[in-house]
C-alpha cells in the first residue's frame, strides 16, 4: 500500500473480513436449503396437498382446491421470506450494521426454538431432521457476531457518515 | 461513571448496540458448544463409514468453538494492559515482547532490510493459500505472512522474517508494534516500538488449541539476541540500551502451548543515529539524555 490515493480508498471502504463474506454465503446457503424444500414440495405436490389438515381433519377429500390453495399460499409466503432473507444477506455483505443485527436475531431465535424443542421435548436433531439448518444458523451467528464482523460494520457506517459529511 | 445519566442519545444507541453484540457473541459461544455435542452424537450413530464427519467435528471445535470460548473467558480473566506478552486473536497469551526500538518507521525498515530481513506479506486469502501450498511442497516462500498477534489492542504494524534452509516451516520472525503516543515501558523508559521475536521451528498441531500452527523454539532469548546482533552488524550507528531484568526470568507457555523461557532482559535498539539517504541521523549528543555513543552498548541494571 503506497501513495496517498490507496490510503484514502482504504478509509472510504474498509476491507471486508472473511467472517462477513462467510456469514453472507452461509445466509445464501440457508436460503437455498429453503428453496430445496420448496422444490421438494413442488415435485410431490399431490402427496403434500393430502397432508393439509384443518381442526385435525384432512381437508383434501372434502375440498381439494382449497387444500391446494392453502399449500400454495404457505409455499408462496415461505418463498417470499426466503427472498427477503437473500436481500438481508446482500445488505450484511455490504456492511449494514442493522442487517447484521437482524440476521443475528433471526439466527438466535431459530437456534433458541430448536434448543427448547431439543431439551424440553426431546426432539431429535439429526441429518434427517433439522441438523443442517441448525448448523447453518449457528455458523451464521458465530460469523456475524465475531469481532471482525462487528468492526467492519462499524467502520462502514463511519465511512458512510464521513462521506455524507463531505 | 458520573455522566451516564446525561449521555447524549447517539452514545446511548451505541451502548445498546454494544450490549446486543455482547449478547450475540456469548450466545454464539454457547450455541457452538451445543452444535459440537449435536455433531458428536450424530457421528456416533454414523459408524466408521463417515470418518469425514470426525474431520468436520475437529475443524468446528478447533477453529470455531474453542476460539469463541477462549475469547469470552480471556476477556473476563486476562488483563488488557501491558504485561510484556502479546495476545493471540483468541485472547490467549502469545509470544513474549522481547525487544524495543527507538527510531522512525523509515529507519526501522531500512535497518531490517540492511540486516537481511524480509518483510512479511499481510494475511490475505491468497497469501494464506500460498503458505499452505509452499509448506506442503517444501517450496521456499520468503515473504510468507505471519499470524496476527495483538498488543495495545491491535494487530502488529508489520513483521519481518528470515527463512531457514528454504523451508517455510522454519523461520526467524519478529513482529513490530508502534507504541501509543506518550506511552512508556514499565519503569518509565520511553520507546517508539516494541517487538516480539521468536523462531518457528516446525509446523504442527497445537494441543492447546487443536489448530495447525507454527511451533516456536523454546529459547526465545537466542532469537532476540540474533535480531539484535544482525542489526548491529548491518548498522554500525546502532546504540543498544540493555535493560537487565526488565521482566523476571520466567518459564511459561505461549497461546499454542509451546514452551518459552527467557532471562527477562530487554534490549532497546536505538536507530535514531542511523542516516538514511538524504536524511542524516541524529548525533548521539542530540538524542535527549540518552547515554552512550553510536555503536555502544549501555547496560541498565536495577538498584541492587
Amino acid at each position: 500500500m503506497t501513495g496517498a490515493r490507496s490510503v484514502e480508498a482504504d478509509v472510504a471502504r474498509p476491507r471486508r473480513p472473511a467472517s462477513v463474506v462467510g456469514g453472507s454465503l452461509l445466509m445464501v446457503a440457508r436460503a437455498l436449503s429453503g428453496g430445496f424444500v420448496i422444490g421438494a414440495v413442488l415435485t410431490r405436490w399431490d402427496e403434500f396437498v393430502g397432508t393439509i389438515e384443518i381442526n385435525g381433519a384432512r381437508l383434501d377429500p372434502v375440498d381439494p382446491q382449497a387444500a391446494a390453495a392453502i399449500l400454495g399460499w404457505l409455499l408462496g409466503g415461505y418463498g417470499f421470506i426466503l427472498v427477503l432473507y437473500l436481500g438481508l444477506a446482500t445488505l450484511v455483505f455490504t456492511g449494514r450494521n442493522w442487517a447484521r443485527v437482524v440476521a443475528m436475531a433471526f439466527a438466535s431465535a431459530s437456534i433458541l426454538i430448536s434448543f427448547a424443542d431439543y431439551s424440553l421435548n426431546g426432539a431429535q436433531i439429526t441429518l434427517r431432521t433439522s441438523l443442517v439448518s441448525v448448523t447453518l444458523d449457528i455458523l451464521i451467528l458465530l460469523a456475524l457476531s465475531s469481532t471482525n464482523a462487528r468492526h467492519y460494520a462499524r467502520a462502514v457506517r463511519a465511512a458512510r457518515k464521513d462521506r455524507a459529511a463531505r | 461513571m458520573p455522566d451516564t445519566t446525561a449521555a447524549p442519545p447517539d452514545r446511548r444507541r451505541v451502548s445498546v448496540g454494544a450490549a446486543l453484540d455482547s449478547f450475540f457473541f456469548v450466545l454464539a459461544g454457547f450455541s457452538s458448544v451445543w452444535l459440537a455435542i449435536l455433531l458428536a452424537t450424530e457421528s456416533l450413530g454414523l459408524g466408521w463409514g463417515l470418518l469425514w464427519f470426525a474431520v468436520l467435528f475437529w475443524a468446528l471445535l478447533a477453529y470455531l468453538v474453542l476460539p469463541r470460548l477462549h475469547r469470552i473467558l480471556t476477556r473476563l480473566y486476562v488483563p488488557n494492559y501491558f504485561i510484556g506478552r502479546t495476545r493471540t486473536s483468541d485472547g490467549l497469551l502469545g509470544d513474549p515482547v522481547n525487544l524495543a526500538l527507538n527510531g522512525s518507521a523509515a529507519q526501522v525498515h531500512a535497518a531490517l532490510a540492511a540486516a537481511g530481513w524480509i518483510r512479511a506479506d499481510d494475511v490475505t486469502v491468497a497469501s494464506s493459500l500460498r503458505i499452505v501450498s509452499s509448506t506442503v511442497r517444501r517450496r521456499s516462500y520468503l515473504q510468507a505472512p505471519v499470524s496476527p498477534l495483538l498488543l495495545f489492542d491491535r494487530v502488529q504494524d508489520f513483521a519481518y522474517q528470515q527463512e531457514v534452509a528454504d523451508n517455510p516451516a522454519k523461520r526467524h520472525h519478529v513482529r513490530f508494534w508502534r507504541c501509543p503516543d506518550g506511552w512508556m515501558l514499565p519503569g518509565g523508559h520511553r520507546v517508539d516500538w516494541v517487538a516480539a521475536g521468536t523462531f518457528d521451528r516446525a509446523v504442527g498441531l497445537s494441543l492447546f488449541t487443536l489448530q495447525v500452527t507454527h511451533k516456536i523454539d523454546e529459547h526465545t532469548d537466542i532469537e532476540r539476541d540474533h535480531i539484535v546482533a544482525s542489526i548491529r552488524r548491518a548498522v554500525p550507528e546502532t546504540r543498544i540500551v540493555l535493560l537487565r531484568d526488565f521482566a523476571t526470568g520466567y518459564h511459561s507457555r505461549n497461546g499454542g502451548g509451546d514452551n518459552i523461557q527467557t532471562d527477562g532482559d530487554l534490549p532497546v535498539i536505538d536507530l535514531r543515529a542511523m542516516s538514511l539517504p538524504g536524511r542524516p541521523g541524529v548525533a548521539g549528543a542530540q538524542v535527549g539524555q540518552a547515554p552512550g555513543q553510536p555503536g555502544s552498548v549501555v547496560e541498565v541494571t536495577g538498584l541492587s
